[in-house]
């Protein structure tokens, strides 16, 4: 009997830069299966200028994926047959998005931190082969493969004039401005999935094209179909071949390190997370 | 490419800009020894920038120059596309109106950026000065304006005095952030291999508020401070 399953791999990896100057990753990722078919993704990538922001992204990380464990539990919202509408997926994120400050804030205290200093961007994915929902905060990107590998993305980025500006979990901007707090719910058959910190976007991303007037420029916001499908191709054969989680991690990690020229010229740090439906 | 091996090709982005106005002084006192040292330092910091690939096509630089005249002698550009001016000698010191010209053309550089979808590394704006500004000089009038514009993270601006400074004024018109440093002796070229080497970290950076552009050994140290 045929089985579908998703195989997930994802690495951070300290930025040059931040080595050169003994500063830690702040980027985190992580990952969950809930079963063969449904689970959680997410991302945070702390502000380079808040000196706990490492922090900031290991704890939301963490607590994010247990509030959205107990969430899928409690709404079913991965399943097919249970309609989910916007509004009612907004409401809870913003609820989880509250909660974390609170928590993350609760952390700041007890490790007498200033809370600003634990700044973050966030980026979360719940996945099934018929249904995306997503919910991010700043910059960073994400996107999905349908059943005909067409790559698209799943939300712009929130980005300021200077390079490095945008918004975090501890942003005041997003009290008043829950608009910066995006989600969205993607109906579809998925076959991969991916989601990133930014200093994997100019090695995986359309993001900064010229017009045709050749003046001025603009973000597709596309990902690149030649970067991801062989990497896809990649995690089905090393699946097939019965390669290691380990062994899987190993080589992903070492890709993100080198893997094309911008990967290599990068210095921010780096973290990709990418998953893909396998039919067996 | 081996069969389990992950690749994959990267599309075209272009590089988002890191504008670097240098503000430098012509004045009678900077003849000889001083002005040739310093023609040498730019070269040497145009050859450094080249050899570094993210600094090569990220790094515009304009060049202003203050004596009697304020000049832009150079504007914005990557540099490969021009070779360092040849600086001449020209007279007294407006230090003030030159800064205030740096901040000017950086001011008018974003709003290109702005115009045309372009994101920025935050500008700096590099001043470097071996005396008094003439009398008359609204050394106020800058302190506040660099001092908001930091504040405001519009730009950084770093003062640099060379033996015979007024390091007291320039510790005035400095931001707290970037205290004004002197170099040791005349050596410029030292002086721009340091400033090439911070500002292709800074170009390289993501977000530039906590690149360590400090001199990492005595050896590469062109200030008199003690690392």
């Amino acid at each position: 009997m045929s089985k579908s399953l998703w195989k997930i791999v994802g690495a951070s990896l300290v930025g040059k830069s931040h080595i050169e100057s003994s500063i830690p990753c702040q980027d985190a990722h992580n990952f969950k299966l809930i079963n063969d078919t449904t689970g959680i993704a997410v991302v945070c990538d702390g502000a380079g200028s808040s000196n706990n922001s490492h922090l900031g992204s290991e704890f939301i990380v963490k607590k994010t994926i247990e509030y959205i464990t107990i969430l899928i539990e409690k709404t079913s919202c991965l399943n097919k047959d249970i309609q989910i509408t916007h509004e009612e997926w907004q409401e809870h994120m913003l609820e989880l998005i509250k909660k974390l400050q609170e928590e993350l804030y609760d952390f700041s205290q007890e490790q007498k931190l200033e809370y600003k200093s634990l700044a973050c961007t966030f980026i979360l994915i719940l996945f099934s082969p018929h249904r995306i929902l997503t919910c991010h905060i700043g910059d960073g990107r994400a996107g999905y493969a349908d059943v005909s590998e067409n790559w698209k993305s799943l939300f712009i980025p929130f980005k300021g004039e200077q390079v490095g500006q945008t918004v975090f979990i501890t942003s005041d901007l997003l009290n008043d401005n829950e608009h910066l707090i995006e989600t969205s719910i993607i109906n579809d058959n998925i076959s991969s999935f991916t989601l990133m910190s930014d200093g994997c976007e100019l090695a995986s991303w359309e993001c900064y094209n010229k017009k045709e007037d050749e003046e001025s420029y603009y973000d597709p916001n596309l990902p690149f179909p030649k970067f991801f499908k062989p990497c896809v191709n990649a995690l089905k054969s090393m699946y097939f071949d019965e390669l290691s989680d380990g062994e899987i991690q190993e080589k992903w990690s070492s890709f993100l390190e080198n893997g094309n020229t911008a990967l290599q010229k990068e210095t921010d740090d780096k973290t990709m997370i990418l998953g893909t439906l396998i039919n067996t | 490419m081996a069969h389990n091996d992950f690749a994959g090709e990267e599309p075209i982005n272009y590089e988002q800009k890191c504008p670097c106005v240098l503000v430098l002084d012509v004045s009678g006192s900077m003849s000889g020894k001083p002005i040739r040292q310093l023609n040498e330092g730019l070269k040497e910091f145009r050859e450094e920038i080249l050899n570094d690939e993210t600094a090569c096509d990220r790094l515009e630089v304009s060049i202003v120059t203050f004596g009697s005249d304020i000049d832009e002698v150079q504007s914005f550009s990557l540099l490969e596309n021009f070779e360092m001016p040849e600086l001449k000698i020209n007279g007294s010191t407006r230090l003030v109106d030159g800064a205030k010209e740096g901040l000017r053309l950086i001011e008018e550089r974003k709003k290109w950026y702005k115009s045309t979808g372009q994101t920025y590394y935050r500008p700096y704006v590099i001043l470097m000065t071996d005396g008094y500004p003439d009398g008359g000089q609204d050394i106020d009038g800058l302190s506040i304006e660099v001092n908001q514009g930091v504040d405001n993270k519009k730009f950084n601006f770093w003062a640099f005095g060379v033996e015979g400074a007024d390091m007291n004024m320039l510790e005035k018109i400095s931001h707290p952030q970037f205290k004004p440093l002197k170099l040791k002796g005349l050596d410029f070229v030292k002086f721009f291999k340091w400033l090439s080497s911070s500002m292709s970290s800074i170009a390289a950076s993501h977000d530039g508020d906590n690149v360590d552009i400090s001199p990492k050994s005595e050896n590469d140290n062109p200030f008199q401070i003690t690392i």
